[in-house]
């Protein structure tokens, strides 16, 4: 599964508890819109660690990085590709 | 004791070499009196090496594994019968020199850590607000970025400290729009114009840590003393507050041992029908106090491998600060049962508990951290 659609499909069940009411796009305000709240983004950093096989440092759990899941997904990836280019 | 299923050798060996050692440094103050800050008690803790666990030698700090500073810091509460005192160096050890050593500056750990590690200075973390308790990111504290400058506004309260603190890890809003992604932290020295400390709060128990308030009031500070960067104070919060939860009631444990020992001796000269009921009640306690050093410990060893999750703290707080408040309501029932007269420590330890179930967030709190790990509804 892509990683933008994981990205999606745990927010949804998790961060929004299945609700299908609420539209997550690529682009979804998730802080200002409320839908990543304080406790939610450790949860998600452990999830996305846990599922993508990552370390996300504290200084990279930032405004910019988890603003939308479109910046999740970049920053996904770039880790992902950082451990790749590792000897 | 029963024969030490956690500990190896060596950190055994540290258990013991850490309680004789705070013992001798200790001795020359220990009147009894735990009813004020002592602020030869507090230097006596810092030439254990207590105040500076976390920090690098390069920074005067004693450079202790994960293991070492739970073992370290069991040890301080054995040797140590000052609750509120170990309570006032663990504040300042983890919420306030843990997170400088992590996220600060060089310059920010060059002026500041040493004199933090070697008890010359005292640091305080100012989170809580009067409109936000548990609740810690709705806080209305405000930084404005004027310049070169940051002007603080707003109000602190429950700060462990603030009375006798030099340096304050302050944590503000600089964007309320962003919700916990606006919260910065920012260093700011006592003597700074513009804040205010005022109100030593009274509580009950651990009397010997002063809790005060902070008033800013235009109080401005350089943008130098912006902790990592703008924006980054949930992070710092986390981290530090992750350690406090894995930490602050390892003291307890000592604390809880010497219970087990008070109770156990209480059977020399009671009654054969009541030294049954001693040996069930020393029994439980010895067992709690068994299980909850094996959680304490574990927790220990996963941060040591870099495993750790919020709830690992959040499990081990909420389980040592109950376990604490029963083995003290159960050491006065003990002495109860043979007619013995209470001295004032286990007075002490009791209220002393009281305000474990509440500080570093409460067990409400903690019980929520561990149900999201469940992914309870």
């Amino acid at each position: 599964m892509p990683v933008n659609e994981v990205i999606t499909a745990y927010l949804r069940d998790e961060a929004l508890q299945g609700r299908q009411d609420v539209m997550l796009t690529p682009t979804t305000h998730l802080v200002e819109e409320e839908i990543l709240d304080s406790l939610g983004i450790f949860a998600l950093v452990s999830f996305l660690e846990d599922h993508f096989g990552l370390t996300i440092e504290p200084e990279e759990v930032t405004f910019d990085n988890f603003a939308t899941i479109a910046s999740i997904e970049t920053l996904v990836s770039s880790k992902q590709a950082a451990d790749t280019s590792q000897p | 004791m029963v024969t030490d299923l956690v500990l190896g050798r060596e950190d055994l060996d540290l258990w013991w070499r850490t309680v004789e050692r705070a013992k001798e440094l200790l001795a020359p103050f220990d009147d009894g009196d735990t009813s004020t800050f002592h602020p030869r008690r507090w230097q006596a803790l810092a030439d254990v090496g207590f105040q500076g666990l976390t920090v690098g030698p390069d920074y005067g700090g004693q450079g202790a594994d994960a293991m070492s500073i739970a073992t370290t810091v069991d040890a301080l509460g054995y040797a140590c019968t000052d609750n509120g005192m170990l309570f006032s160096v663990g504040a300042h050890l983890w919420s306030a020199v843990t997170p400088l050593q992590r996220f600060g500056t060089e310059e920010q750990k060059r002026r500041y850590l040493p004199g933090l590690c070697d008890g010359s200075l005292i640091g305080v973390q100012a989170v809580t607000e009067t409109s936000s308790g548990s609740d810690a990111f709705s806080m209305r504290t405000t930084a404005m970025v004027e310049g070169n400058e940051v002007v603080l506004n707003g109000s602190k309260t429950f700060i462990t400290n603030a009375p006798i603190a030099d340096v304050f890890v302050v944590f503000v809003t600089t964007d309320r729009s962003k919700g916990w992604a606006g919260l910065s932290a920012f260093l700011v020295d006592e003597a700074t114009p513009g804040l205010n400390v005022s109100r030593q709060i009274r509580k009950l128990g651990i009397n010997s840590s002063p809790f005060g308030e902070l008033h800013f009031d235009e109080c401005r500070i350089p943008m130098t003393n912006t902790i990592s960067k703008l924006g980054a104070g949930m992070m710092i919060f986390t981290y530090a507050m992750d350690f406090e939860r894995s930490f602050i009631l390892g003291p307890a444990l000592g604390t809880m041992r010497r219970q087990v020992e008070r109770c156990s001796r209480l059977a020399d000269d009671a009654p054969p029908n009541i030294r049954r009921l001693l040996r069930h009640k020393v029994g439980t306690m010895a067992t709690r106090l068994h299980v909850t050093r094996l959680l304490y410990y574990r927790t220990a060893q996963r941060r040591a491998l870099g495993k750790t999750r919020l709830p690992d703290a959040a499990m081990l707080k909420l389980a040592l600060s109950e376990a604490w408040s029963q083995s003290c309501r159960e050491q006065i029932e003990a002495h109860a049962l043979v007619g013995r007269a209470l001295e004032p420590e286990i007075h002490e330890d009791l209220h002393d508990s009281v305000g474990s179930r509440i500080y570093s967030g409460t067990s409400e709190i903690q019980r929520d951290l561990v149900a999201q790990q469940l992914k309870l509804p």
